[in-house]
């Protein structure tokens, strides 16, 4: 759609049937505010009554001042403690005595005796590679061992051995394990970056 | 100030007589006022409802706010775009009921658009069918029922813009938009309308 059209539309929007009020608008709209402003006066009016009877502005500060200490003196006496008081004391005595009956003796508690667990050393040797030598124990558990003989354990008296090749044995060893059969199908090329 | 002059009333500005009104709460200002209004205010909601009667009510619960509320008004806006703002939102409320009472009423709404409503009160009619009339009035009606058409949000605003010719500022302060938004929203429903009025707008 061009904007010939538009513009056709915008000027069939402009002369649109101007649509006016009814002529008995205001009318209808001053008996509304008549009848609104009737009930309130009537309201009010009834209100007022009312509230003369109890209401005279002389009285408000006084009032005011009234009420404000009732407020204080009650606050203040719900939240006093009054501690040398007599009365409170002989109150409070029986709730402590009662309270000191109700303490019964410790009672024994028994506990059922837990089996006590020994850990056993079995021998194993490790295999930690090419040139390492370790001899090393398995430990297990034997349920049926006492603490003592969880305490008393038996290290062995053998010192353990670790051997250790020289460096240049190891770098051997790995180079033999890594060297790959024919170098020219999956080989990685070493090379100086620099030419 | 019982017997105010007709002319002096009627030289002063609507932010003078507001403001008079709020001191005196005569109703002879407030007559002013309302005779000022109440045709524009007419137009715009009956353009933007699409029913007199309704339109009648919502005038008169417009005025009477402005009578009920008038200490509300301050002096740093418009009285034109607060009382068009009053009657908008009013016209906009009752639509919003109306609509949620269509829902479950047999006419229902035929809207392709979510939000779009109308036709809630009457079922197509073949008799306005543009290739066949070619009269103003029947046009001015075809015109009116598409508006009716469009979402209230854009048709607000085309109604203010396109019929009642206010400025965009004015239509912002009314609708508490943007201006940039009530342009791209003026355009959004023109485009609307214009697609809406096909048949009588072909090249």
């Amino acid at each position: 759609m061009g904007t010939r059209n538009i513009e056709k539309l915008l000027t069939d929007l402009k002369n649109l049937p101007k649509q006016n009020a009814p002529e008995d608008f205001e009318a209808k709209l001053l008996q509304r505010i008549s009848s609104y402003e009737n009930a309130r006066s009537s309201g009010e009016k009834s209100f007022n009554n009312y509230f003369r009877l109890f209401y005279n502005p002389v009285y408000v500060p006084a009032f005011t001042i009234i009420i404000v200490a009732l407020v204080i003196v009650y606050t203040i006496q719900r939240n006093k403690i009054d501690i040398h008081s007599q009365v409170s004391i002989e109150k409070a005595i029986p709730i402590v005595q009662e309270a000191q009956s109700e303490v019964k003796e410790p009672q024994k508690i028994s506990v059922p005796k837990k089996k006590d667990y020994v850990v056993k050393r079995t021998k194993m040797k490790l295999d930690l590679g090419p040139g390492i030598n370790l001899d090393e124990t398995e430990y297990s558990l034997n349920p049926g061992a006492t603490n003592n003989q969880f305490i008393n354990f038996p290290f062995p008296d053998e010192p353990v051995t670790i051997r250790i090749p020289p460096p240049e044995v190891i770098f051997r060893q790995e180079l033999e394990r890594t060297r790959i059969p024919n170098p020219n199908k999956d080989s990685i090329k070493l090379t100086n970056g620099r030419r | 100030m019982d017997k105010i002059d007709k002319k002096l009333l009627a030289e002063k500005t609507d932010e003078e007589l507001i403001l008079e009104f709020q001191k005196t709460n005569s109703i002879e200002i407030y007559n002013e006022l309302v005779k000022r209004y109440k045709d524009p205010l007419m137009n715009f909601i009956f353009k933007f409802v699409g029913s007199r009667d309704l339109a009648e009510d919502i005038l008169q619960e417009t005025f009477f706010r402005l009578y009920r509320n008038k200490d509300y008004y301050t002096t740093v806006a418009k009285f034109s775009t607060w009382i068009y703002t009053i009657a908008a939102n009013l016209a906009k409320t009752e639509l919003r009921r109306r609509n949620r009472r269509a829902f479950f009423s047999i006419h229902g709404t035929n809207s392709k658009e979510e939000g779009e409503e109308i036709s809630e009160y009457e079922l197509p009619d073949d008799r306005y069918r543009p290739d066949i009339q070619t009269d103003s009035n029947i046009k001015s009606e075809i015109i009116q029922k598409a508006l009716l058409k469009v979402k209230p949000i854009y048709r607000e605003l085309i109604i203010l813009r396109d019929i009642q010719e206010l400025s965009y500022e004015e239509i912002a302060e009314i609708t508490g938009l943007k201006i940039g938004t009530v342009k791209s929203r003026i355009n959004r429903g023109r485009a609307r309308l214009q697609e809406l009025l096909k048949d009588i707008y072909y090249e």
